[in-house]
């Protein structure tokens, strides 16, 4: 499998927009994150690492319709895509791999 | 719903991706409505500001918009593809366009050279900074007066008093020059401007630009002469280029001295206050200066005779001053010292100031009247901008079908101004070459009058150019905006469907008649202000001065020794064109005066002091100045009987002249006494810019410098003209044969008194006729657009019956009142800045309100005949053109 290389944020990134399924965009995204990692992370952060799992083949998106609170700006919602899921699949594997060979967990 | 701070979306906004735009400020807000509600406006807004910096990254900025740009080349060239086509169209449009902003242009082009001529006086000398001219303050009735004046010694005791560089100069302006050449032939000079006597350390002071010798040695001692390079061509024949060989030669100084030239340095700059072209070692000038006394007198004091101090960094003006106080008590005695401080005058204020108003150029031109010009010139050129604006809008309605099909294929607002105001920059651009041709006549026109000369070069200096595409650039922004957005702005249905209302347009209309208003104004104020400047100038003319001054030739006289006089007045007598002859000081009125103190116990007034006049037995009757009391004294009477002015006798407390005959009188520090033997009524023996003087005339025979000349010849007539002046010159050459002849109208010598206020006018002329100008061509331009408009209302009138005077009335009318309007703000204008300027004047115009009349009678029948051309071609309009397209 060759690997495109994964960033640990865009990782997380991508695991959020999974769990999301389908209502991931922006601010749920930050939020989703965040509930998880504990940590305070930027908008903007989030917004290009989107657009650059967007440009990487791992996330596609469409506009979705626009709530109340957003005036008249509409979402851009993300959901993975197969080479998306591959990837990470692949990373979560290597991972696998290397903790079996920890030898202070196998005591 | 709450908003985020509007500066920072829109800094978002302007920054973003456009692609991104959309989903990040949707964020944004939501993120934005959610912190409101949990942390209150503020915290919220803080973190939005946060936000939006945050964002400012590169992945999320928009690209640099070359790729978007490159398009626009296409486009701005199709912006001068149309703007030319226009331009040649509507030629009469264009014509009057670029003639409007060329006058405006040229106009403030040429002020702009006048006002940087005369503020760069004297800068070129290195020490600019650091020169100061020693000036005395005299209190008089709580206000300061200054004059220039100094003792020929105060240099000298300056530097050995506090050690500092200060030279002293006398200049004497005229002399009379010998030069002999080889054959022995003698060429002589008259000259009257340039001659000064200075010492040695002048030259270390100010720059000069040696072509041959140098400052240290150049007038190392008496009996050396500098010339300039013009000076030197003119007395030794020398071309140009070796104006050196002059060195060594000699001149004859007022037939008593030889002197040798030394140095020769180049022409001083038309902007030097020190237009000097002989120069003297100041030890000399006892030829010129009967009251020089060896240079060593601490208590003559002469107007010619300046001190300038270099005082070094480390010294400030005002150290210097304190250090002077009192100085003048150790030369002096105490009631002479008391009466003035020694004040210091910077270099950089020697050309402008009002105090001290005396230079050796003659007059200084102060600040106010420069600020003046500049305020006429900004004004000349803001006209050519109004004039721009009303003219292109009421082209909108011809353009409205064009903008219509360029909105209706997608350009914006932004592109369409961008289109019009390139149109602006473009007829600008023509207007500012021919700005430069209206440049060049003006300013050929106005050096004749101001007598210097006006270099634009504009392709050699860079900061004429620099200016040149400063104003293009304004005026384009100023005149072009406006018309722009109105033409942006227009419903593009409305445009194309070409029914544009009145009622659309109209309000526009009105900032064009509030436009036309202020141009209305401003030429108004410069009618008015070029009438009130005629009237004074014409005041100043013909008011009876108490004397006659008409018919009557002035010669100078070299030397006064009574038995030559003698003889030349019989000579002179020979003619029966000359009718009178007389010896005398000066004429009545002279721009020179022997100015003493006088002193008798019946004055109360302070200080007071009078002019004196050494003057034959004749000089009253020649003059015809009017003796109210006792009589004229005659040849052979004691010296001390005098004639006095009336005004005199009033000092003296004597109302009734009569009563004053027999009073004896000092006048003069030495305290001699006159008797008063007859009185005659007041007269002007000054400029009338101020009040009069005291006048006392006596009969001694030093101080005779001239010869007045009653003629009863035709000064029209060329030929008695010629005749009387060769039988005046046959006469005087014989009995001078060592000098140069020269005469003088009296009349025409008065009028020169008052050139400045002459030059004044001619400008102002010039300026007001272009101001006219540039006005009916806005006011043209606004007729044209009420007729534009109303080309239907036209018809359908025409239809109905109407006549071409009633239409014509129909544009008068609101002519009448805009006009009337404007002379409501015009006339107190004027009426304040005419009548401060007036009061410079002693003796004045009172401000009638004929002036005023006339100037808005002369703009009305201006502004008439301008919509009449218009109006009357649009009355002429076939109805059925007009109406056939409804």
């Amino acid at each position: 499998m060759k690997n495109k290389g994964l960033g640990e944020f865009e990782e997380l990134i991508l695991l959020a927009v999974c769990i999301l399924d389908g209502s991931a965009y922006g601010i749920s995204v930050k939020k989703e994150v965040e509930k998880h990692s504990g940590r305070s992370i930027l908008l903007g952060a989030v917004h290009i690492t989107l657009y650059r799992l967007q440009d990487k083949g791992f996330l596609k998106s469409k506009l979705g319709g626009n709530s109340e609170k957003r005036g008249d700006r509409r979402k851009r919602l993300f959901s993975i895509t197969e080479t998306g899921m591959q990837q990470l699949q692949a990373a979560q594997d290597v991972r696998q791999k290397m903790w079996q060979f920890i030898p202070q967990l196998k005591q | 719903m709450n908003k985020p701070p509007k500066l920072f979306l829109k800094f978002f906004r302007w920054f973003c991706h456009p692609q991104l735009k959309t989903p990040i400020e949707g964020d944004l807000m939501e993120l934005y409505e959610e912190r409101v509600r949990e942390m209150g406006k503020n915290k919220a807004d803080q973190r939005f500001i946060k936000d939006v910096l945050l964002l400012f990254r590169p992945s999320i900025i928009k690209p640099a918009d070359g790729t978007y740009r490159i398009n626009n080349y296409g486009m701005l060239k199709n912006y001068f593809v149309t703007s030319f086509r226009f331009i040649k169209r509507e030629k009469m449009f264009s014509m009057m366009n670029i003639l409007g902003l060329a006058l405006g242009i040229g106009c403030g082009l040429v002020i702009y050279k006048i006002i940087d001529h005369e503020t760069s006086f004297d800068k070129h000398h290195s020490n600019y900074e650091h020169i100061y001219r020693l000036v005395n303050e005299f209190e008089r009735d709580g206000d300061y007066v200054y004059f220039a004046g100094q003792p020929h010694a105060i240099a000298e005791g300056l530097r050995n008093d506090f050690g500092i560089t200060s030279t002293m100069s006398y200049y004497d302006k005229d002399g009379f020059i010998a030069v002999e050449d080889s054959e022995g032939n003698k060429k002589k000079f008259q000259e009257s401007e340039g001659v000064v006597f200075i010492e040695p350390e002048f030259l270390t002071l100010f720059d000069f630009e040696w072509i041959s010798g140098n400052a240290t040695s150049a007038l190392s001692e008496k009996g050396k002469v500098i010339l300039t390079s013009s000076n030197a061509q003119k007395y030794y024949g020398l071309k140009p280029d070796d104006v050196h060989k002059a060195v060594g030669r000699s001149l004859v100084l007022e037939n008593e001295k030889t002197l040798y030239v030394s140095a020769v340095i180049e022409d001083l700059p038309s902007t030097s206050d020190f237009p000097f072209k002989v120069v003297f070692h100041y030890q000399d000038q006892d030829v010129a200066n009967r009251y020089f006394y060896e240079g060593k007198s601490w208590q003559e004091y002469n107007s010619a005779t300046n001190c300038f101090v270099l005082l070094k960094d480390q010294m400030s003006q005002s150290e210097f001053e304190e250090q002077l106080e009192g100085y003048l008590m150790k030369y002096q005695p105490e009631d002479m010292a008391s009466l003035m401080e020694l004040k210091l005058q910077p270099l950089a204020e020697m050309h402008s100031s009002s105090t001290v108003t005396r230079n050796y150029r003659g007059a200084t031109v102060s600040n106010n009247k420069l600020i003046a010009l500049g305020i006429v010139g900004l004004f000349m050129i803001i006209t050519a901008c109004i004039n721009f604006i009303n003219l292109s809008t009421a082209q909108a309605v011809k353009r409205s079908k064009e903008v219509g099909v360029r909105k209706s294929l997608g350009s914006n607002k932004s592109q369409l101004i961008m289109q019009f105001l390139s149109e602006t920059f473009l007829i600008t651009l023509i207007a500012a070459v021919f700005g430069l041709l209206v440049a060049q006549l003006l300013s050929s026109e106005i050096e004749n009058i101001f007598g210097y000369e006006i270099d634009l070069q504009l392709f050699t200096e860079l900061e004429m150019l620099r200016n040149v595409a400063i104003i293009v650039l304004s005026v384009t922004f100023i005149s072009g905006i406006y018309p722009a957005t109105i033409l942006a702005r227009m419903n593009p249905i409305l445009a194309v469907k070409n029914s544009l209302s009145a009622k659309q347009t109209s309000g526009f209309l009105s900032l064009r008649r509030a436009l036309v208003v202020f141009q209305f104004a401003i030429s108004q104020i410069l009618i008015i202000g070029i009438l009130i400047l005629n009237m004074q100038m014409d005041y100043f003319l013909t008011k009876d001065l108490g004397f006659n001054k008409d018919s009557i030739i002035t010669v100078k006289l070299p030397e006064s020794d009574s038995l030559k006089l003698q003889v030349l007045k019989t000579n002179l007598m020979s003619s029966s064109q000359v009718e009178k002859v007389s010896f005398n000081t000066s004429g009545p009125l002279a721009t020179w005066k022997v100015n003493n103190p006088i002193y008798h116990p019946g004055i109360v007034e302070e200080d007071p002091s009078g002019n004196l006049k050494n003057v034959d037995e004749n000089y009253l009757d020649l003059f015809e100045l009017e003796l109210i009391a006792g009589e004229n004294y005659k040849e052979g009477d004691p010296r001390d009987h005098v004639v006095v002015n009336h005004k005199m006798t009033r000092l003296f407390g004597f109302d009734d002249p009569v009563e004053a005959l027999g009073e004896r009188f000092q006048y003069g520090r030495s305290g001699r006494e006159y008797t008063i033997v007859g009185v005659v009524e007041d007269f002007h023996a000054g400029s009338l810019k101020r009040e009069m003087d005291n006048v006392v005339f006596a009969n001694m025979k030093w101080n005779i410098y001239q010869a007045a000349i009653k003629f009863n010849a035709n000064k029209s007539s060329f030929s008695d003209i010629q005749n009387l002046i060769a039988h005046i010159d046959k006469h005087w050459s014989t009995a001078f044969p060592d000098h140069v002849f020269d005469f003088e109208f009296y009349d025409e010598h008065l009028a020169a008194l008052y050139e400045t206020e002459h030059n004044v006018s001619e400008v102002f002329k010039i300026i007001v006729a272009i101001a006219i100008i540039i006005g009916c061509l806005g006011l043209h331009g606004l007729v044209s657009f009420m007729a534009n408009q109303r080309t239907k209302e036209i018809g359908i009138r025409k239809v109905m019956g109407a006549s071409v005077l009633n239409i014509w009335n129909i544009f008068s009318k609101e002519m009448l009142i805009l006009l009337t309007i404007a002379f409501f703000i015009a006339g107190p204008v004027a009426y304040y800045a005419m009548n401060s300027w007036l009061d410079n004047y002693a003796y004045r115009i009172p401000l009638t309100p004929t002036v005023f009349v006339i100037a808005i009678l002369v703009s009305l029948a201006i502004a008439l005949l301008t919509i009449s051309y218009r109006s009357i071609k649009a009355s002429k309009a076939n109805p059925i053109l007009s109406l056939r397209d409804e």
